[in-house]
């Protein structure tokens, strides 16, 4: 909400206020300055001139050339091509080297004339949407030549852009925002102008107002006012409405929309001559009733709408947006003025409905001030006796809801407010603020107030915690002291997910692994490419873009993005996982460790540089399975289209999937610009809980020495390593204690297609200390088996 | 020979020693020199030989003389073998050759803030909560006073979903209201989580971004008591006890009396940075105590309890106590930030 810092001083005296103090006070209060602009910055080398001669251009027709005093020695040499140029009128001229907000004015060559700079109109200046001609500046005298231009145009204001919280409809407004001022500053706030001669009239004799529904409308307030000259706006209205943002129109517009701008209230006004009768109904519109509004946009109503109609038709959507029927056009010299009081949360709804949020609607859902409806009919109808020399009818045609009382009174029990707050309250202190700002003090006594909450708070000070929050407010937060509480012991049990979590976030990073954080989020065209179930996701319906319509289902193409940025950032070993969720629209949410990894391991003196690859993962796998202590599983096929064909594979256990991982498909990889491999993981949390346990088992071992045995075998590739360690370990006896693969070999003088395995076996008893005689027999059965069974050869 | 021509010549002899002792460079140098003056053909053992020319009277003293020379050699040379062998070390050990390093990974620093937030709390008695991230509008809004028919409902830049009557959650408070309705008071709890908001990417905003919810219901909770454990949250969280909190009134449906709280700026102690917009403040949470309406809806009495509540961006903590000037880098997940941070 922008407003002006001169419009503000109709209301408060600032004088000797330091603005950023202010702004300060006002941030505590809760009304933050957002922003303080100042137009007249934009402005530059503008001064007040005189155009003593003008002749005609020699090489144009449409172009003119002035001679301007602008207090100089030398006269100004200007050209334009404005139509209303004349001799002796002061305008605002841009010399060489001006600032007109994002132009420069230079001194040029116009058809081979020099224009020492610019004559400039009202566009130029940013005080209007589009012009036509220049600016001819009135109420200026010669002494005034050479001047600056910021004070005639109003240029020198400020303008304060205040944050307005959503329940402070009071502040939407220049009288409610020096109402604050008046906390912080103590100074009085004085009410604009409003008295006027109407004439013998009377507006409830001409005109009839009907309210049919009172829980949507509670008031409502029509005057006729006619004989309006549609006069140009007054400079000084045109630039405090350009200034906040708002656009001129016509004059009788221009003044409904101060008047809201300064009081709050949205007024509206009616071409009566197009209004049937002077009839004034506000009911619910027809079902089906189609509407055009003023801004030529049509709509389709039903009965929850509030309409605005005469006797024939409907004249506007209450409070939302008038019509386009009964608009001030060009003719209009009689209007009817509404003020009025509509339901907010009908309102709200209406607008939601239609998608129009208007400044009306904006303020109308907020909730305004009852009492403001007969101050802003009465400030708008003296403005236009003003300045449209409009004769204003005697009073208004009203119908109310005569049950609406715009006060409530509440009870403030200085006990409670203690006890909420933490600090003892000055009451009397607290009570007189309340009453400079209008509250009514019903009935006191020690322990409590009761207090009559003015009409502009009507609205969100309805109980007593809302006193008690204006209480700190009044008096400021600083007020409260800092303490501790007590908190009570409660819960103490350990959470198991938050333990595993734990558990293998450790586990991932001492594998080098890093956290990483993205947006669970996947497109369309993803769910399309990797053959997912978009009717089993969770969609969004007002997605920021396209990238992220869904919910993902697939964490992994979030890590692959991550993957992308880091490979191209020359971050050649990427091994990454996420702690996230996988969110389905019937099954809701489960928790998922994705990992991922890829590119390269760099060359050091140690070791040579080198892919990573499946070997890289698969110590994840093993640690995983045995962090779950899991016996009795089986890995089987995934066949999920972001693997690639042969390498995918689930981990099962009691038919829970516990985790799958594979290689992710060189053609979907491909496309994030990967030509190494790249393999991902998937850990589901859920159903790994239903086999992690925080408590550990103790196992006893042996405190006799070991003896080592290494075994060699020769064997076809085709022969798995794993194969042949089971058969050990199932014929080494029970004092095998661990079973190694220490080396592999490859030759050509081992045969064709053959491998040398290399195995340690360590033996050790829980008894004794072992002699060779005691496994003698087990290398022996051992030996035999692995020859029979593999058709393998000893390697000597 | 006198005595005074035998010590001229023992003279010379270390002059010579002392010589070709700076030669030595290596094991090798080392021995030629060790033979050259303590070998069987050494000079030295020679003088010993002279020793039976000279009277009994002198032979005393000139055998002390030649001893005392030849204990000179073999310290000199037994410290020199010392040196020897160090730099014999020193050059086939060269510690300065890099080690046989491995990667450890790390938390993201989102995560490192929501550990450390959730150990100070844990300690002060809090309990740690989840919930679910497509959340009932009922819980993120409807129960904590946020109803429809209230334009607050529109500030919150919602996702909406085409799941009925559910919400990607706008913030962690939902999961105050489920806490409520599980547990009854005393409540100390608090919730880290993802919230999501239809925030145009810049270099403060994310759509989806990490939030920690705080909350205390109990018998006589006072405002007084949230300003202590804020301070307490945040002067151990940034390792800081001169920070300074002011409190604005604002406005929350959830929370009456409502605040955003302000801590005095810890990257420029309160001077002014373009962190803190020159003003030396951040504006860091919204905070208050829980509205009578919240514990309406989740069946608690407001007239015997009272509450305070709080949410604090993740990020924003991250990016004041690592000083990481753009949001946008805790998306982008840059293993060099992640690696130092």
């Amino acid at each position: 909400m922008k407003i002006t810092l001169n419009w503000l001083e109709d209301f408060i005296d600032l004088n000797g206020i330091d603005l950023d103090d202010l702004s300060e006070k006002l941030g505590s209060q809760g009304l933050e300055v957002e922003e303080i602009i100042e137009p007249g910055k934009k402005i530059k080398d503008v001064y007040i001139g005189l155009i003593t001669k003008i002749e005609n251009h020699p090489n144009a027709d449409k172009l003119k050339i002035c001679h301007v005093d602008i207090g100089k020695d030398e006269k100004l040499q200007l050209v334009t091509g404005a139509s209303n140029v004349k001799e002796k009128v002061f305008v605002p001229v841009a010399v060489d080297g001006a600032k007109l907000n994002e132009h420069d004015i230079k001194k040029v060559k116009l058809r081979g004339k020099i224009s020492e700079g610019m004559i400039c109109s009202l566009e130029e200046l940013g005080l209007e949407e589009k012009s036509e001609g220049i600016y001819i500046m009135e109420n200026v005298s010669r002494k005034d030549i050479g001047k600056v231009v910021h004070p005639y145009f109003g240029l020198d204001d400020k303008v304060i852009d205040f944050e307005i919280t959503s329940n402070r409809s009071d502040c939407l407004s220049v009288l409610g925002i020096a109402r604050e001022i008046s906390i912080a500053t103590g100074r009085q706030i004085k009410l604009p102008e409003t008295t006027f001669e109407s004439t013998a009239k009377k507006s409830k004799e001409k005109l009839k107002v009907n309210i049919k529904d009172y829980k949507k409308c509670y008031n409502y307030t029509a005057r006729f006012i006619e004989n309006i000259s549609l006069n140009k706006t007054p400079l000084w209205m045109k630039t405090r409405l350009e200034l906040v943002g708002l656009r001129s129109i016509n004059i009788v517009v221009d003044i409904t929309n101060y008047v809201m701008w300064e009081i709050g209230l949205p007024l509206h006004a009616f071409d009566s001559e197009l209004v049937e009768n002077n009839k004034i109904i506000i009911r619910e519109a027809n079902n089906g009733e189609d509407f055009i509004t003023l801004t030529g946009e049509e709509i389709c109503l039903n009965c929850s709408n509030l309409m605005i109609a005469d006797s024939k038709k409907s004249i506007a959507l209450a409070g939302v947006v008038g019509g386009l029927n009964t608009e001030i056009n060009e003719k209009t010299d009689k209007v009817i003025l509404e003020a009025a009081l509509f339901d907010p949360v009908n309102i709200r709804a209406t607008a939601k409905e239609h998608n129009l949020s208007t400044d009306s609607s904006y303020r109308f859902e907020r909730g305004m001030d009852y009492n403001i409806v007969k101050v802003a009919s009465d400030r708008a109808s003296f403005l236009l006796n003003k300045y449209a020399d409009a004769s204003v009818y005697q009073g208004v045609c009203e119908d109310k809801n005569s049950d609406f009382n715009p006060h409530s009174d509440v009870l403030l029990r200085w006990d409670r407010a203690e006890k909420l707050l933490g600090f003892e309250i000055p009451k009397e202190e607290v009570i007189q603020k309340f009453v400079s700002l209008d509250y009514d003090v019903i009935q006191k006594d020690n322990e409590s107030v009761k207090l009559r909450v003015p009409s502009y708070r009507y609205w969100d000070v309805k109980r007593e915690v809302d006193l008690i929050e204006e209480t700190v407010r009044l008096i400021g937060y600083h007020n409260i002291p800092m303490t501790l509480p007590r908190i009570k012991i409660k819960n103490v049990e350990v959470d198991k997910q938050e333990y595993f979590k734990e558990e293998i976030f450790k586990f991932l990073q001492s594998y080098g692994f890093f956290e990483t954080k993205t947006f669970p989020f996947i497109s369309e065209k993803e769910i399309e490419e990797l053959a997912l179930d978009k009717n089993r996701l969770v969609r969004i319906k007002n997605p920021m873009t396209k990238d992220f319509e869904y919910m993902t289902c697939e964490p992994l193409v979030s890590l692959l993005k991550i993957a992308e940025l880091n490979k191209k950032r020359s971050n050649e070993k990427i091994k990454i996982y996420e702690w996230g969720k996988k969110y389905l629209k019937k099954e809701g949410e489960s928790f998922f460790t994705s990992i991922l990894l890829t590119g390269k391991i760099s060359k050091s003196i140690y070791k040579n540089d080198r892919e990573m690859d499946f070997f890289d993962l698969k110590p994840i796998l093993d640690g995983l399975i045995e962090m779950l202590d899991l016996t009795g599983y089986r890995w089987e096929k995934s066949n999920r289209k972001i693997w690639s064909d042969d390498s995918s594979y689930y981990l099962v256990k009691n038919n829970l999937k516990i985790l799958e991982y594979g290689k992710i498909d060189p053609d979907y990889t491909e496309k994030f610009d990967f030509e190494e491999e790249v393999w991902g993981a998937y850990i589901f949390v859920d159903e790994s809980l239903e086999f992690y346990e925080i408590k550990r088992k103790f196992r006893e071992f042996s405190s006799y020495p070991p003896i080592y045995y290494d075994l060699a075998f020769i064997v076809d590739k085709k022969i798995t390593a794993g194969e042949i360690k089971n058969l050990i370990e199932e014929k080494a006896g029970n004092y095998l204690e661990d079973l190694k693969i220490f080396d592999i070999y490859e030759g050509e003088h081992l045969g064709k297609d053959k491998r040398s395995i290399a195995f340690s076996l360590i033996f050790r008893s829980k008894e004794k200390t072992l002699q060779e005689d005691d496994i003698n027999a087990n290398i022996k059965a051992v030996i035999k088996s692995v020859k029979e069974e593999f058709g393998a050869k000893l390697r000597e | 020979m006198t005595i005074d021509e035998l010590k001229e010549k023992l003279d010379k002899l270390k002059k010579e020693f002392e010589n070709d002792l700076k030669d030595v460079k290596d094991e090798k140098t080392w021995n030629e020199l060790r033979v050259k003056y303590l070998g069987k053909k050494s000079k030295i053992k020679s003088f010993f030989r002279f020793i039976g020319k000279f009277s009994s009277e002198e032979r005393k003293t000139v055998g002390q003389l030649i001893n005392s020379t030849k204990e000179y050699f073999e310290e000199k040379i037994e410290k020199m073998k010392n040196d020897v062998e160090e730099e014999k070390k020193r050059i086939d050990f060269d510690i300065t050759l890099p080690g046989r390093k491995r990667d450890i990974g790390k938390d993201h620093p989102v995560t490192s803030v929501m550990k450390i937030s959730k150990e100070i709390f844990l300690k002060m008695g809090f309990d740690v909560k989840r919930g679910p991230e497509v959340e009932k509008e009922w819980n993120n809004f409807d129960a904590l006073n946020i109803p429809e028919s209230h334009p607050a409902r529109d500030e919150q830049d919602t996702f909406y979903l085409n799941k009925k009557k559910s919400v990607l959650r706008t913030h962690t408070s939902p999961v105050q209201i489920r806490t409520m309705l599980d547990e009854k008071p005393p409540i100390a709890m608090i919730a880290p989580g993802k919230v999501y908001r239809t925030d145009t990417i810049d270099a403060s905003h994310l759509p989806v971004f990490h939030q920690i919810e705080g909350l205390l219901v109990d018998k006589d909770v006072k405002f007084s008591d949230l300003k202590g454990v804020l301070y307490k949250y945040l002067s151990v969280f940034f390792n800081d006890k001169s920070i300074k909190l002011r409190f604005y009134n604002n406005y929350f449906p959830f929370t009456e009396p409502s605040a955003e709280m302000h801590m005095s700026c810890v990257l420029c102690d309160g001077n002014g940075c373009p962190a803190c917009s020159y003003s030396g403040w951040i504006e860091l949470l919204g905070c208050g105590m829980v509205d009578p309406n919240v514990f309406k809806a989740v069946d608690i009495d407001p007239e015997k309890y009272t509450g305070f509540a709080f949410g604090v961006g993740v990020e924003r903590l991250a990016m004041l106590k690592y000083g990481i000037p753009d949001i946008r880098f805790f998306q982008e997940n840059d293993l060099r930030m992640l690696k130092k941070l």
